[in-house]
């Protein structure tokens, strides 16, 4: 529009001679040295805009035409180079001189003639092309699979193993033997390792389908959800606390937690399960479902940023991010600037979204300080709403009991200071103009004054030079006549405090006048005073520790709908382009219609609908590929949180595509697709390399990655799987499920300034009810590849570091279940014997017998430097610290 | 060469590759050659958390001073922190220093004495006007999302010259406003993530690095421990197979083993001389904490210790003189005057100033415009950060705010180009080191950033 009107009315005319002249002298330059570097078609366009030929200009960049011809005032360009709007500045280094800028003006203002031959135009924009898109693998539609017939395959899986194997003339490992089977089996599926008993029962059971017994009791464990249950929340991005720039407690966040371990022991259809945690407010009213939409509030979010709108947007954007990379293996949120690089999700697509969650409430209507809240639904009761008011009407009068004692503190000070009024003046008189801080001083010790009074005495009479009542003090002041000034106003000031009136009465009794007080008590009250007031406010914030807290839930709510939401140029509320309306992203729907949604509802939960949906391609595919990397270590696509073009691809298509139908078949049963892979020959074969015999290919060369999954992978336990084995094993470990475990208030500061740690790791209950502190998480945690709590992770890293091996070395944790298993095994009398049965309790295997001697000098040597109760305890220490303990075969 | 595979198995292995280096050494963070050749080998960036005002230290305003009481005369910025008043002076007077001749505000007298090694860029700008929005832009180039910190890219790139000490080190830092994300290796490898040393609420003589041992057993105890374990691990091995993970975690305690000898000997600043330690303020109640602090700063540096943050912070406001500007900014000054301007001299006395790159300054300046009658605002659109050694011009002012000192206007520096330009002197593209991401490449600079090179000397 704006582009052929622009060309019919200037672009046609022809510069006069002068007017050519005027460009080439004056303009070009300009445009050559100071914008061509970033926006010259063949080399750079900034902003999408180019300067170096006429269309360029006339057709502008991103946020529209850079000029109208003759209106300097209505040129983006002239505005730019002004610098007036500071959120529009160009050049953005350097301005231009005033010289410069008024060359443009001048230049716009006649039309803004321009010689240029047209330039090369701006490269043509990337359009993205949905049909392509569609026929990606990931957003193709689930194909119908049969699995290979095999010989003797345990399972469909291994059918489909074995085909891809077989190609590469490759065999998978023999089965693995029942002790590394069950270990193995166990620290999957409930993060624990088997007691003694459970594997000696285990190798004693000779009946057909003891392995599948062995699942059965493990998925029927409540420990199961605490452990597949942390799976998901390293995906929910987890947290019991803010984090990123003010770090706030989640005080209800526990709630969210544990709804989702209630949700995989229950066995939640993951469809539903998904629906809840995007809309489980706009389900039937339940508290539980309800209670799912934690996981679209748990984001870190810069709470404590001054512009709301650019908050808004953050937090919509964090949203969008999460459910794209949880749910769909999408990094929706490149797609907040531009039409994505890789993949065929276009800006349109993003915003259609994001006007579902802009019809969403996110945040709290209070907020403390520059700190805004996140939204929480209330579960209170009206008794404990009640209870609540009258302690805040209670708190109320104490604390006004502290203002009432400072303010008449202040009071006594403020009537000292105007008693000696005409000490000040005097003092003010004698110093020098600009007086340096030590000056100051000096002048007012000499004299019995508060120097920083003095300092605002002197600056408030600088800084009002025309105050007719200080007349007669500028002019003594001028002649260093101290003198004069006191005779003059302790006349004038005695005088004024008898009638009460006038205006050197106002002046003496200005709060913000010559003898205006510090706002700080801390500048203007006494030591003693100080300490009474730092003592009537220690007691009114303890009592305000006890202020009763409210139960409610982390979530979200609709909010005022908006049915279109501009195209947010750049990612800037500032640059807005064409209202999108709400919807789903193009490439992931089979056909071209956009969905309806309710006009009185946000959407949510059609979105939510429409993820869970069958057809979608993408849900069910990057869930059982979730679930396969936490079986086996890695994914059948590798980059578990990236289905898009520049995340893996499949090693098993067809497998992955046949499970995500026999899940979908199951009832989005989580606990069918364990039984499903855990059955399989691939989940327990060996781990160890097959001698390879020989002319046949060696596998480790052939598939170092181990891709083709010709064998077991070898697994560092996680993070918590070591921490809770340890108490475990020792006897330490506390299994109470569920409730809250964050040792801090909802929205209490876990750090504010003082940078003073108030949570404790102490705990004795299960990993997974530490609190999580973004910003400063556990350290046991941490140092083993716990992720960061702020962005979705499927799989985690396995690293191997110097720090780690600290932590085993010296952590409290590791010495102390040292210490209690050492005790635990005070029963068994026989060195030998105890010997065998550490070796039992952490590796489910006998000692061999060079194991017993070899411990057994350990014990010997560290007694004798130690002691011998300590003996055992740092023998113990050394067997937690063994790659056996802490790696699965 | 740089990008890795951040995820899973893939991931796994190739640490441990890198780990098995030379058959025998566990040490992922080997040095590595920069893109070309650098001025700087090494970082330490002094900050000054809360935001010192620039307008009272380095960037004197003669219009402030005589404008005091008036409204300042342009626009203020669309967004801000809080609502300030009337144009306010500066409390403190300037005074030329050097050959240079640049002028420093009474505050700094020490570091004024150095001046003519300074090069004072006066024209940073950032975004953010919350603390924590700034002190993560700053350490991390992003506000909105956690990103790694400069500290975590630079050993990325370059590796450590010490095997047996962290490369990157961070000394008693704040855990507010950001906390660990300022020094956290976000998606990059987990050993380029900074160590931190103590934090702000704890004094620097109690400053430890967190299961560095020492107390709970004997080095020869845990030697013996030590024998026991590879003696077990490598029993194991014969089981699994070989296996680089396995391998590597043995080295690993070997490591850990000598960085338990060498962490303690490196921050042992009594073993300084007394004229050393007097040189850092160390004689003083009230320059003691910072003055230890810098001068292990110092013993890190000759280690070989890749980047060294050392920041000035207290349990109270800092350098956030929302009120109180004369007194707050007077005793922060006090405390870290001496000492800085004694580092100086020590750096340039061993001949380390001129392969270290000194950074100083806080996550913003402070508003010319007054909060109350003594105090002023966050400004993250103009303020000051000063630099020395590492390759940077001398004795220069670059860039300037405007006539009252609120927005940056000549020569912006924002925050991004302060990090290329950083990048640069360590030898390292800024748009070449990158590292694969949830489907994309990143960058400390994000999208942006410039090198400045007229501060290149």
């Amino acid at each position: 529009m704006t582009l052929a009107c622009f060309s019919s009315g200037v672009a046609v005319a022809r510069p006069t001679d002068e007017q050519v002249e005027f460009f080439e002298k004056r303009v070009r330059p300009v445009l050559v040295e100071r914008c061509y570097e970033c926006h010259q078609a063949e080399k750079k366009t900034k902003g999408g805009l180019a300067l170096d030929h006429r269309e360029g200009l006339l057709k502008g960049g991103d946020t529209g035409p850079a000029l109208v011809a003759g209106e300097p005032d209505k040129s983006l360009l002239i505005e730019a180079v002004r610098y007036a709007n500071h959120d529009l500045q160009m050049p953005p280094k350097k301005r231009l001189s005033d010289g410069e800028v008024k060359v443009l003006e001048d230049w716009v203002r006649m039309g803004a003639p321009d010689p240029r031959e047209s330039g090369t135009p701006a490269r043509a924009a990337r359009t993205i092309d949905i049909a392509a898109g569609r026929r990606f693998w990931s957003f193709a539609p689930l194909l119908r699979v049969e699995p290979p017939e095999g010989d003797c395959a345990a399972s469909p899986i291994d059918g489909f193993l074995r085909a891809k194997l077989t190609e590469k003339a490759l065999k998978p490992a023999p089965p693995a033997d029942r002790r590394t089977l069950i270990r193995r089996a166990t620290f999957d599926v409930i993060g624990l390792p088997p007691t003694p008993a459970e594997v000696d029962a285990f190798v004693a059971d000779t009946e057909p389908g003891a392995f599948a017994r062995v699942v059965e009791r493990l998925l029927a464990s409540p420990q199961y959800g605490e452990r597949w249950g942390r799976h998901w929340l390293d995906v929910a991005r987890y947290a019991d606390s803010n984090g990123m720039d003010e770090n706030i407690a989640f005080g209800n966040a526990w709630r969210y937690r544990d709804y989702v371990v209630r949700a995989f022991n229950e066995d939640k259809p993951f469809d539903q399960f998904l629906i809840e945690q995007i809309a489980g407010d706009l389900l039937p009213r339940s508290e539980e479902a309800m209670t799912g939409t934690g996981f679209l509030a748990l984001g870190a979010r810069v709470l404590a940023e001054p512009d709301l709108q650019k908050l808004e947007m953050d937090i919509i954007d964090e949203q969008i991010d999460t459910v794209g990379k949880a749910f769909l293996g999408m990094t929706l949120g490149c797609v907040r600037c531009h039409d994505h690089k890789f993949d065929p999700v276009t800006q349109e697509d993003y915003y259609a979204l994001a006007a579902i969650f802009r019809s969403t409430r996110s945040l709290a209507a209070e907020k403390k300080g520059a700190i805004k809240f996140w939204f929480e639904h209330s579960l209170a009761t009206p008794q404990q709403l009640e209870e609540k008011t009258k302690f805040e009407a209670e708190l109320k009068e104490k604390k006004a009991k502290v203002t009432v004692f400072t303010a008449s503190a202040r009071n006594v000070v403020k009537a000292g200071v105007q008693s000696r009024a005409v000490d000040y003046l005097a003092a003010a008189s004698v110093l020098s103009l600009g007086a340096q801080a030590k000056e100051v001083q000096w002048v007012a010790k000499g004299r019995g004054l508060d120097g920083e009074f003095l300092r605002r005495c002197r600056g408030y009479l600088d800084a009002h030079p025309e105050h007719p009542v200080f007349r007669v003090w500028r002019e003594c002041a001028q002649r260093g006549d101290s003198e004069g000034v006191r005779a003059h106003y302790t006349q004038v000031f005695s005088e004024a405090l008898v009638v009460k009136k006038g205006p050197a009465y106002d002046a003496l009794m200005d709060a913000k006048g010559f003898l205006a007080l510090p706002a700080k008590d801390a500048e203007v009250l006494d030591a003693k005073t100080l300490a009474e007031a730092a003592a009537m406010n220690k007691e009114v914030a303890a009592f305000e520790l006890k202020q009763p807290e409210l139960p409610a839930l982390m979530g979200v709510e609709d909010g005022a709908v908006l049915k279109t939401l501009p195209v947010h140029i750049r990612g800037s509320y500032l640059a807005l382009g064409k209202p999108v309306e709400r919807g789903f992203p193009e490439v992931m729907r089979p056909v071209d219609s956009r969905p309806i949604l309710p006009a009185k509802r946000s959407g949510r939960l059609e979105l939510a609908r429409w993820l869970a949906g069958s057809e979608h391609p993408l849900t069910a595919r990057v869930l059982v590929n979730r679930v396969w990397r936490w079986h086996f270590g890695q994914g059948i696509v590798a980059s578990t949180d990236n289905f898009g073009l520049l995340g893996g691809t499949p090693s098993h298509p067809e497998l992955l595509d046949w499970l995500a139908r026999t899940f979908i078949e199951s009832g989005w049963s989580i606990k069918d697709l364990h039984r499903v892979i855990m059955a399989s020959a691939a989940y327990q074969q060996a781990s160890a390399p097959v001698p390879s015999t020989a002319g046949a290919p060696d596998p480790r060369l052939v598939d170092p990655e181990n891709r083709l999954l010709w064998r077991a992978n070898i697994q560092r336990l996680e993070a918590e799987q070591i921490r809770d084995a340890m108490l475990f094993v020792s006897g330490w470990l506390d299994l109470t499920a569920g409730g809250k475990t964050i040792p801090l208030r909802n929205r209490e500061f876990v750090f504010n300034h003082t940078s003073k740690d108030a949570t404790t790791y102490e705990s004795a209950r299960r990993a997974l009810y530490l609190p999580i502190i973004r910003n400063h998480l556990y350290d046991m945690l941490e140092g083993f590849d716990y992720p960061d709590p702020t962005m979705p992770t499927g799989s985690r890293n396995s690293t191997v570091v110097a720090p780690q091996a600290l932590i085993m070395m010296n952590a409290p944790v590791v010495l102390e279940s040292a210490k209690r298993l050492a005790k635990r095994l005070g029963w068994v009398v026989d060195e030998r014997a105890r010997v065998q049965e550490v070796y039992r309790m952490l590796y489910g295997r006998p000692a061999t017998a060079r194991e017993v001697a070899d411990t057994l000098a350990l014990v010997r040597d560290l007694s004798a430097e130690e002691g011998d109760e300590r003996g055992w305890v740092l023998a113990a220490q050394a067997l937690f610290a063994a790659n056996e303990f802490i790696y699965l075969r | 060469m740089l990008q890795r595979s951040a995820g899973g198995f893939g991931y796994l292995v190739l640490q441990a590759m890198i780990a098995r280096a030379g058959g025998a050494v566990v040490n992922p963070l080997a040095a590595r050659a920069p893109h070309f050749a650098a001025s700087a080998k090494r970082v330490v960036f002094l900050f000054m958390k809360g935001g010192p005002s620039h307008v009272d230290t380095f960037d004197p305003k003669p219009l402030l001073q005589r404008d005091d009481g008036k409204p300042y005369p342009f626009k203020q910025p669309r967004v801000q922190f809080a609502e300030t008043g009337k144009l306010l002076k500066s409390p403190w007077s300037f005074r030329e220093h050097g050959r240079s001749g640049l002028p420093v505000s009474e505050l700094f007298p020490h570091v004024a004495r150095h001046v003519d090694e300074l090069c004072i860029v006066r024209s940073v700008h950032g975004t953010n006007p919350a603390h924590g929005g700034a002190v993560l832009k700053l350490h991390t180039g992003s506000d909105t999302q956690v990103r790694p910190s400069m500290g975590s890219w630079v050993l990325y790139g370059l590796g450590s010259e010490n095997g047996n000490l962290p490369g990157f080190i961070t000394i008693c830092p704040t855990l507010a406003h950001g906390g660990v994300n300022n020094w956290g290796a976000a998606f990059l490898p987990a050993h380029c993530q900074g160590t931190p040393i103590g934090n702000a609420s704890v004094p620097a003589d109690k400053a430890v690095v967190r299961h560095m041992g020492g107390d709970s057993m004997s080095r020869a105890v845990q030697r013996r421990q030590l024998d026991f374990l590879a003696g077990m691990n490598r029993g194991h091995l014969e089981i699994t197979g070989p296996d680089l993970a396995l391998e590597g975690r043995i080295n690993s305690f070997e490591l850990a083993y000598r960085m338990q000898g060498a962490m303690p000997e490196a921050q042992d600043v009594e073993s300084e001389s007394e004229a050393t330690k007097r040189l850092y303020g160390m004689d003083h109640e009230v320059t003691r904490n910072f003055g230890r602090q810098c001068l292990m700063a110092r013993r890190f540096l000759e280690r070989g210790v890749r980047f060294v943050q050392v920041t000035h912070s207290d349990g109270e406001v800092q350098w956030d003189q929302h009120g109180g500007l004369f007194k707050g900014h007077t005793k922060n000054a006090a405390e870290v005057d001496r000492p800085i301007a004694g580092f100086l001299e020590d750096l340039k006395a061993r001949g380390l100033l001129e392969d270290t790159l000194v950074l100083w300054g806080g996550e913003f300046g402070r508003t010319p415009t007054a909060q109350g009658s003594d105090g002023r605002d966050h400004n993250p659109h103009g303020f000051t950060m000063w630099m020395a050694g590492g390759g940077v011009k001398q004795g220069m002012a670059f860039g300037a705010t405007d006539d009252y000192g609120y927005f940056a206007q000549e020569d912006k520096v924002h925050v991004h180009d302060l990090h290329a330009t950083i990048l640069h002197l360590l030898g390292l593209n800024h748009e070449q080191l990158t590292h694969r991401y949830a489907g994309r490449d990143f960058r400390l600079t994000d999208v942006a950033g410039h090198v400045v090179r007229e501060i290149i000397a």
